[in-house]
């Protein structure tokens, strides 16, 4: 049981995380990481590919959102693409599917026009 | 050590509840012929501003007993199952400003708990340099809060666990507080009920080693910690007691994530019609009709990231807006430090609301009633007080945040359980009504019944005989007389705590002390010595007026009397409290 985790970019500005395998609270810790140091670097437009991921828990689930907090609050976002079904039902069961923006693709997610909002911060 | 383990055999089990029932259906069947004959033929209709608020008081006694009747009406017995291979669990020691002399201990039994894939982490929301030394002394990892937390609500010890739980990966938590000392085997014991995949918390009793003798605080609880823990257990509705209990990670991190769903539903909803609202209609007429289909598409079910782009697009694109509207779209929860909020942080008794929680989204809980923690109890009035006042806050905070009556998802007998327990702490009030009649009646001799007579004593002793009994019987024959004599002498407490969550006074978690503070604590029972004196000099006044030969009723004076002396008894439990001084720590 372990988590993949590859960093690239898209467009030059658009982070994209492609993670595999499971999301749980024991192999998530290196995700959280990644994602913290993306916030702090002010790398906030990021797209997570969750085509390779089997299986997510909650704890998985709660460290995208505290993910998404940290870039809505940049003025940036964090959208989700490839979601495979058995993963989807999770998102159904929490209600997340109301919270993400899910793409079919890696491409439409960052092709969506940022924010035209700054933040206050 | 206690006599209501696990140790009684099925089918004494079985036996005793059907005893409980047919003292239960006794007791309700007498009770409702005196309420109904106090009703119907007996309310004194000249003093109505004193007969009806009785009847009141009376009636509620009559809805709780109702209430404890259901309780105890099908009480589970649990055998432990043994647990399914050795998932991981991590102990979480919850800390303050409690010194390591408390901690100490707790924290080496923890490490002492058989359990191969444990995890012990001290929780120090104090972030205490001693303590962090204690951890590594004893083998615990030592976790604090990060820089995320400033100047954010800290949600108290809600806060304290919540923040771990981001920072720690175990498949199941063993809560502890400071100086709850737990058993090695406590997970052995436990862990297996986890077996069961809809189980998301088991809790144990919590038990204190060093009550001083005759219980002067009444902390002892072998009602609570018995019976009706067993018997919210039957009716799956036991709830978490904030330490010595087992929760299961998954479902804490699933119950934490829809609230936040929930309330970050909420907020973007609110925030559009705010900015509707405050968008002049000629100025801002294309941007209105987008928050509007924003509001429509909301309602269908999009995504609130797609609706928040959408909007945040459009106010991009709107000139002359003033900048604070767009803050309004702000829907990450800006102010709090962690978004998940796994305890619920709506209660300052986050163990109870959690647990609400977990039974409103289907999880089930068990009650295991084997002492597998032993801890400290308060040792002066003065701590006793706010731990009480503090757990009535919090219940009452949570009928009116998350009314178990309207929550959905509950069965009717959870609502009913969840809804017994707050309803209890509204007592005060009728207590008042209770304490004050006797002294009424000895001063002024108006009663609040049509007559002292043979019709009222054919109806209530019988009632009041078997009510006795049916407790008595409950509690195994512990006597209840401690706990009786606080839930009245307490009312002062139980009053405060209601109008301050409807007045919404500002309420804070209060830690409670582990030691004995010293200082006089007599001011603290003014209204309960208030009551004493004058009921014990209506009794002395009438008395005097008897003996020089009043035209007054001696059955009048003997039954206000009787009731005086038994409400003077009840009080002064806490008088004698505040008087306490041994076992004093030097």
């Amino acid at each position: 049981m372990e988590l993949k985790i590859a960093r690239g970019t898209l467009n030059n500005d658009v982070e994209v995380i492609t993670l595999s395998g499971t999301m749980n609270a024991v192999t998530v810790s290196g995700l959280k990481e990644l994602l913290k140091k993306c916030v702090a670097e002010n790398s906030v437009q990021i797209v997570i590919d969750l085509d390779g991921v089997n299986f997510i828990d909650s704890s998985g689930l709660s460290s995208l959102i505290s993910a998404l907090k940290g870039c809505r609050e940049k003025g940036g976002y964090l959208r989700l693409a490839r979601i495979q079904s058995p993963v989807k039902r999770v998102f159904e069961l929490t209600m997340l599917d109301r919270v993400f923006e899910m793409y079919p693709t890696v491409e439409a997610a960052a092709r969506c026009p940022v924010s035209g909002i700054e933040s206050a911060e | 050590m206690n006599n209501w383990n696990i140790a009684q055999t099925s089918q004494r089990f079985v036996s005793r509840r059907i005893l409980f029932r047919f003292l239960a259906v006794i007791t309700g069947i007498l009770a409702l012929i005196y309420i109904y004959w106090r009703c119907t033929a007996s309310v004194n209709t000249k003093a109505l501003w004193f007969s009806i608020p009785l009847l009141a008081a009376e009636l509620y006694g009559i809805v709780d007993l109702v209430f404890f009747s259901m309780m105890i009406w099908k009480p589970v017995k649990r055998v432990p199952p043994l647990p399914e291979g050795e998932p991981t669990v991590d102990v979480f020691i919850t800390t303050y400003n409690e010194g390591r002399e408390i901690l100490e201990p707790t924290a080496r039994a923890a490490m002492d708990i058989r359990w191969a894939n444990k995890t012990v982490y001290i929780l120090d929301d104090g972030n205490r340099g001693d303590i962090s030394a204690l951890a590594e002394e004893t083998g615990c990892r030592y976790l604090t809060r990060g820089a995320e937390w400033a100047g954010k609500p800290r949600h108290a010890k809600a806060g304290n666990v919540n923040n771990a739980l981001m920072q720690t990966a175990g498949e199941y938590i063993l809560i502890l507080d400071t100086d709850q000392i737990p058993d090695p085997e406590i997970l052995n014991r436990t862990i297996g009920y986890f077996n069961d995949p809809e189980v998301a918390l088991v809790q144990t009793p919590q038990y204190f080693y060093n009550i001083p003798p005759g219980d002067p605080f009444g902390v002892d609880a072998p009602l609570f910690y018995g019976p009706i823990m067993q018997g919210k257990d039957g009716w799956n509705a036991a709830f978490f007691c904030g330490s010595n209990g087992i929760l299961r990670r998954e479902a804490l991190m699933q119950a934490g994530l829809v609230r936040y769903v929930e309330a970050t539903g909420m907020r973007l909803r609110a925030n559009l019609k705010s900015l509707l609202r405050r968008l002049d209609k000629d100025r801002f007429l294309p941007l209105r009709a987008q928050i509007k289909e924003a509001l429509h598409k909301l309602s269908k079910g999009e995504a609130f990231e797609t609706v928040c782009d959408d909007i945040r697009s459009a106010l991009g694109e709107t000139v002359g807006l003033p900048d604070d509207m767009k803050e309004d779209l702000n829907i990450t929860l800006r102010e709090e430090a962690i978004p998940v909020q796994a305890l619920s942080t709506l209660s300052i008794t986050e163990d109870m609301a959690s647990a609400l929680y977990l039974h409103s989204r289907g999880w089930k809980s068990v009650y295991h009633p084997e002492i597998l923690a032993q801890g400290l109890s308060p040792e002066d009035l003065g701590t006793m007080l706010t731990q009480r006042l503090r757990w009535a806050q919090g219940t009452i905070q949570v009928l009116r945040r998350e009314n178990p009556l309207t929550l959905k998802g509950l069965t009717i007998p959870q609502r009913l359980m969840y809804f017994a327990s707050i309803y209890s702490y509204f007592s005060g009030f009728f207590t008042v009504i209770i304490l004050s009649a006797p002294v009424i009646y000895l001063f002024t001799n108006i009663a609040p019944v049509a007559a002292w007579s043979f019709d009222f004593f054919i109806r209530f002793i019988p009632f009041f005989v078997a009510n006795k009994i049916m407790f008595r019987v409950v509690n195994r024959g512990i006597p209840l007389w401690r706990g009786e004599q606080y839930s009245v002498a307490l009312f002062p407490v139980w009053i405060r705590a209601v109008v301050s969550v409807y007045a919404n006074t500002k309420i804070t978690f209060k830690v409670t002390p582990k030691q004995r503070q010293s200082g006089n604590f007599l001011p603290l029972v003014w209204p309960q010595m208030l009551f004493i004196a004058a009921t014990g000099a209506g009794i002395v006044y009438q008395a005097i007026r008897l003996s020089l030969g009043a035209p007054l009723s001696i059955t009048g004076f003997t039954i206000n009397s009787i009731w005086g002396i038994y409400n003077i008894l009840s009080l002064s439990v806490i008088v004698r409290a505040a008087l306490y001084t041994g076992g004093a720590k030097k």
